[in-house]
């Protein structure tokens, strides 16, 4: 630790990887070196590697629910069009006119059954095909021309797991089922939650932030902020109890912050975790009257994971959702550079729930959760409080992976196997001990991906 | 029809308003609003549509009453948030304004708004429309509802109410 290093430069061959992940937690050591928060070059491999070569979260089903409809985001640096086609079916492509590269679809969801290029009027159908090319039959194309599939590029995986869309720009990866794994689990019980399904509430609120993307994915799970960075905003729930009295509908900030508040969080296979906190208000959840229909669909286990332990989830590389003291949030990640993250963010509800729920649910997620809100401007300013605080280069190691270390367990502890689930490591223990060994999981995947894809690229002959 | 006066008490109210922000003087601010007022800033829900219904779309606010106004002026007073540390400078510029439906106690007000916001050492631009509803209260005018609609709403930092 804390010894000289030379900084490795990009294309001079191969990357030693494992430098920056110093994982040797038999010896009670975890560290993550400061450089892959604010290395240019390794962010260019980020994007090959992990986002442009494995799976990544796309969308949610909600967002293209009938024939026709679509919805363009990117994967990585690339851009994608999400398609259903006519029978209903998603369809994945990237979002680039055969013909000339032009995007094909300028807009950011609809419905069409076809998508004419605004430069020369190719025309896709929702199943990707490209039903007319304009002027054809005076083109004078030779036929090897013609030989050529004129169709749009379809992305080669695509998969949905539960209404949650994954796709992959790489053909040989796992079935998606494999790659979430355990953490299938926690997607079950955020969609369980409602007899008619999720969906997102509609409304854009996407923005970008100065900062490394792995800033975010270590946020939404990390519980040692809270009273810290967000110490506004409960001084400013203390305010609306003390005006509210005993009609006061909130969580119970004091409970919250109480040492005997019991949480845990696992380290799951290929890099996803978990933070859960015991819940002090549950009743003050939106859900909470429904709580006897709750159990009886779900069994009484899955209906207190439910109910009373809020959850944090992070599947890596690009979602987070979560749902805990007061309602659910929907994060989507996508790196633009080193520095800068664009963030699309959803309320997550049930389908069809009452007005009131809705609205209680809507001013909930709008007081905390929005970029305009009393909670994540300042996790935002935290983010480019650390990406300047980095470029410090003298310095080499954060000391931001240690906490709960001397109490984390390898494999199951009895709230995971409560779930029947088999994390990488559990972890369990008061609010103040905060860990931050979930985090252990998102950097072995890092390493693992960046070095698989490495070793792929020298295989391939694209670096030597 | 509309009188020089309604005019000029209209625009009054919303260029004080304006002044109370960009000045700090946030009791100022709330002063002016009536206790039970809304103010509302709707998201769009896609490129060419604003969110028309605060309990069907997500708003970027929706403030129900001038104590929950209160709330956000204690967060930016209070110096606990890293993000509003130090405070943002900023300056709205309104224009275009007009009196759309005016009767003896009541004004609805129409303007155009441009907003800069300073923040260790960025600067960023923020424009719309504003829609107030006045309401006469006694000897003075009140502001009972602000819509805000915001037309640059990709937003590179987050966003506050003294900033749109």
């Amino acid at each position: 630790m804390n010894r000289p290093m030379e900084r490795s430069v990009p294309a001079a061959g191969p990357v030693d990887f494992d430098r920056y992940i110093d994982d040797r937690i038999d010896e009670g050591v975890f560290a993550v070196h400061r450089d892959i928060f604010r290395d240019e070059f390794l962010f260019e491999l980020e994007m090959k590697y992990i986002f442009e070569s494995n799976w990544v979260f796309l969308c949610h089903a909600s967002q293209l629910a009938q024939p026709h409809d679509f919805y363009t985001t990117h994967i990585g640096r690339q851009p994608v069009l999400v398609t259903r086609n006519a029978a209903g079916e998603l369809r994945a492509f990237l979002n680039t006119c055969t013909h000339k590269g032009s995007l094909v679809c300028l807009n950011r969801s609809g419905k069409r059954k076809f998508h004419s290029c605004t430069y020369h009027g190719w025309t896709f159908d929702s199943d990707g095909r490209c039903v007319s090319i304009k002027d054809h039959a005076d083109a004078a194309y030779t036929p090897a021309f013609e030989a050529n599939s004129h169709d749009l590029n379809a992305v080669p995986r695509l998969a949905e797991y539960r209404g949650w869309v994954f796709a992959s720009l790489n053909a040989d990866v796992v079935p998606l089922e494999q790659h979430l794994g355990d953490a299938r689990v926690f997607i079950d019980l955020l969609v369980e939650q409602a007899p008619d399904g999720m969906e997102l509430v509609r409304g854009n609120a996407s923005y970008t932030f100065p900062g490394n993307w792995k800033l975010q994915v270590e946020n939404c799970l990390d519980g040692y902020h809270l009273n810290i960075a967000h110490k506004g905003f409960i001084e400013i729930t203390r305010r609306r109890i003390a005006r509210a009295g005993a009609a006061y509908k909130g969580p119970d900030i004091e409970a919250m912050f109480g040492v005997n508040l019991k949480t845990g969080s696992f380290g799951l296979k290929n890099g996803h975790a978990l933070f859960f906190t015991e819940n002090p208000a549950p009743e003050f959840r939106p859900l909470w009257p429904q709580r006897e229909q709750i159990a009886a669909r779900l069994g009484a286990g899955r209906a207190k994971w439910l109910l009373q332990y809020g959850r944090n989830l992070t599947i890596f590389p690009n979602v987070q959702c979560t749902d805990n003291a007061v309602i659910g949030q929907f994060r989507v990640l996508r790196p633009l550079a080193t520095d800068r993250t664009e963030m699309e963010i959803y309320c997550w509800v049930p389908v069809g729930e009452p007005p009131a729920a809705r609205r209680q649910r809507l001013r909930q997620y709008e007081d905390f959760f929005n970029i305009s809100s009393t909670g994540t401007p300042d996790d935002v300013g935290a983010y480019r409080n650390c990406q300047e605080g980095l470029q410090a280069r003298a310095v080499q190691w954060l000391q931001g992976h240690g906490r709960g270390l001397g109490r984390m367990v390898r494999g199951a502890n009895d709230y995971a196997r409560e779930l029947g689930i088999e994390p990488e490591t559990s972890s369990e223990g008061p609010l103040n001990m905060s860990d931050e060994t979930l985090f252990h999981t998102n950097y072995r995947q890092w390493l693992r991906l960046m070095k698989d894809g490495q070793r792929r690229a020298l295989a391939a002959g694209e670096i030597s | 029809m509309v009188s020089p006066e309604q005019h000029l008490t209209a625009a009054a109210v919303v260029f004080r308003e304006a002044d109370c922000l960009d000045r700090w003087q946030w009791q100022d601010w709330l002063d002016l609003y009536t206790e039970d007022c809304e103010f509302w800033c709707p998201a769009w829900v896609d490129e060419e549509t604003l969110g028309d219904d605060p309990d069907r779309y997500v708003s970027f606010f929706y403030l129900s009453g001038r104590a929950a106004m209160g709330d956000r002026v204690f967060r930016v007073e209070s110096g606990l948030t890293p993000f509003v540390t130090p405070l943002p400078r900023t300056c709205h510029v309104i224009s275009n304004l007009h009196v759309t439906a005016p009767d003896a106690t009541r004004l609805q007000v129409s303007s155009h708004w441009q907003t800069s916001t300073y923040h260790r050492r960025q600067t960023v631009h923020l424009f719309g429309f504003y829609d107030h509803t006045l309401v006469r209260d006694g000897e003075r005018w009140r502001i009972a509802r602000k819509k805000i609609t915001l037309l640059n709403d990709h937003l590179d930092l987050p966003i506050d109410f003294n900033q749109i």
